[in-house]
């Protein structure tokens, strides 16, 4: 039994080794032209991951009454908002049932 | 060789006030081998902040009667501020008004480290921001009757000039709930040859108005929200609402993450997180106005405004208005 077990492993072995031989070249001889980086230029390299900027609201208006004749009004802006710099949401709102929504995501990497 | 390997995130743009900043303890504590001119030196900042609302206005109900006048107004304030401001007034009924903020800060030392290529190689900086701000309110089964009366919500003359973050909430109606969140993560100057960083900012409002159903009814009513000569040449962050309306929902939320890095260490790695958003439900409610009135208007405000302002004005009723930004940066400082 002991012996017959070993000669499986030897047979297994021969079978591993004949498949190596069989493959048309290895790693290295696939990037035999290829100059390695230097130290230099790997330095520059950067890696990057993440996932793409999302924005989300979730929001549900549903079932809401608004007796007849009700009254809405004026939105009005005027001379404002001007000359800003960065994210400007505004929302004004004299109806009735609505929904607004506004969602921003921004990714900044400055090397 | 060096690696660098910056991640920026900006996840989710879903609507107490808390501070932490990062101590830690870097500046020259001897490790490996140290030198008395070139000191190898380990710095682990970590500063987390967390701040959170709940409320839940239930069953109540209001009434105002002929030539009754509900307002709320604010003028020639809050210029030239500095830091960190909530502010909320209220004229109306059956109403909830909520503000977070959580700022997480970490400032490195100005620690001397080993260079690139000194014999001294232990020297390592890790530093970890993290903020979370949420409010979560509920407005279920009110009810307000408005007859012959107004109700206004003003804002004159404020936050002129001012610096930080700015948070306001006015309301003069009904039934109405109004909810900001700010959360602030940043970074700064941390250094060694090994450098890792994270920082990351969650801002999230939740709120419900329903239930068995809130009720506005309104006659002859004058409702008005108005903001003038306000937040002209603000930097920051502002979350600013206005609402004489009935049954609604405002939201806003503003989460900004940052690291800066030096461009000078061995392996860097830095990650940065924003998410910000908003969940909101209206359904179920009833509002009547007749022969009245409902206005929102601005004018002069925001001008020269730089940063992130989100703002939401309203009059009208059953409506749900949010906002919600997420900013991720890493710069090289």
């Amino acid at each position: 039994m002991k012996y017959g077990l070993l000669a499986l492993a030897f047979g297994a072995l021969a079978l591993v080794r004949a498949a190596d031989a069989s493959e048309p070249q290895g790693i290295g001889e696939a990037f035999a032209g290829v100059a390695p980086m230097d130290a230099a230029e790997l330095a520059r390299a950067s890696g990057r991951a993440g996932l793409g900027p999302e924005g989300a609201n979730v929001a549900l208006l549903r079932d809401n009454q608004v007796g007849a004749n009700s009254v809405t009004g004026n939105n009005t802006i005027t001379g404002s908002l001007n000359g800003t710099a960065g994210v400007t949401t505004v929302f004004q709102n004299t109806g009735n049932n609505s929904v607004f929504q506004a969602a921003t995501a921004i990714n900044i990497t400055l090397r | 060789m060096r690696a660098l390997l910056l991640a920026s995130v900006g996840v989710i743009a879903l609507g107490g006030t808390a501070f932490a900043s990062g101590g830690g303890h870097g500046g020259g504590h001897g490790h490996g081998n140290p030198s008395p001119h070139v000191p190898t030196t380990v710095e682990d900042y970590y500063a987390a902040a967390l701040a959170v609302n709940l409320g839940s206005t239930e069953n109540n109900s209001s009434a105002t009667g002929h030539f009754q006048s509900n307002r709320v107004s604010m003028s020639g304030s809050f210029g030239n501020l500095r830091g960190v401001a909530n502010a909320n007034q209220n004229a109306g009924a059956n109403s909830q008004q909520q503000n977070a903020v959580a700022v997480a800060y970490v400032e490195g030392c100005d620690c001397v480290i080993a260079p690139p290529g000194s014999p001294h190689q232990g020297s390592t900086g890790e530093a970890n921001a993290n903020a979370v701000a949420v409010n979560a309110g509920g407005v279920i089964g009110n009810t307000s009757s408005n007859m012959g009366s107004s109700a206004s919500a003003s804002m004159d003359g404020s936050f002129n000039s001012s610096t930080g973050i700015a948070q306001a909430n006015q309301n003069a109606g009904a039934n109405s709930l109004q909810q900001n969140a700010t959360a602030v993560a940043m970074v700064d100057n941390v250094r060694g040859r090994q450098q890792d960083r994270d920082a990351w900012a969650i801002a999230g409002n939740a709120g419900i108005v329903t239930g068995s159903g809130n009720l506005s009814a309104d006659h002859g009513h004058q409702s008005a929200a108005s903001m003038s000569n306000s937040f002209n040449g603000f930097t920051g962050s502002a979350n600013v609402n206005q609402n004489v309306g009935a049954n609604s929902l405002q939201q806003n939320a503003t989460a900004l993450s940052a690291i800066t890095y030096c461009n000078c260490a061995a392996e860097d790695l830095s990650t940065t997180i924003a998410a910000a958003g908003n969940v909101g439900a209206v359904w179920g409610n009833a509002a009547t106005a007749s022969w009245g009135s409902a206005q929102a208007g601005m004018s002069n405000s925001f001008n020269g405004l730089t940063g992130v302002a989100q703002v939401s004005q309203n009059a009208g009723a059953n409506s749900l208005m949010q906002n919600a930004v997420a900013v991720g940066a890493i710069y090289n400082r």
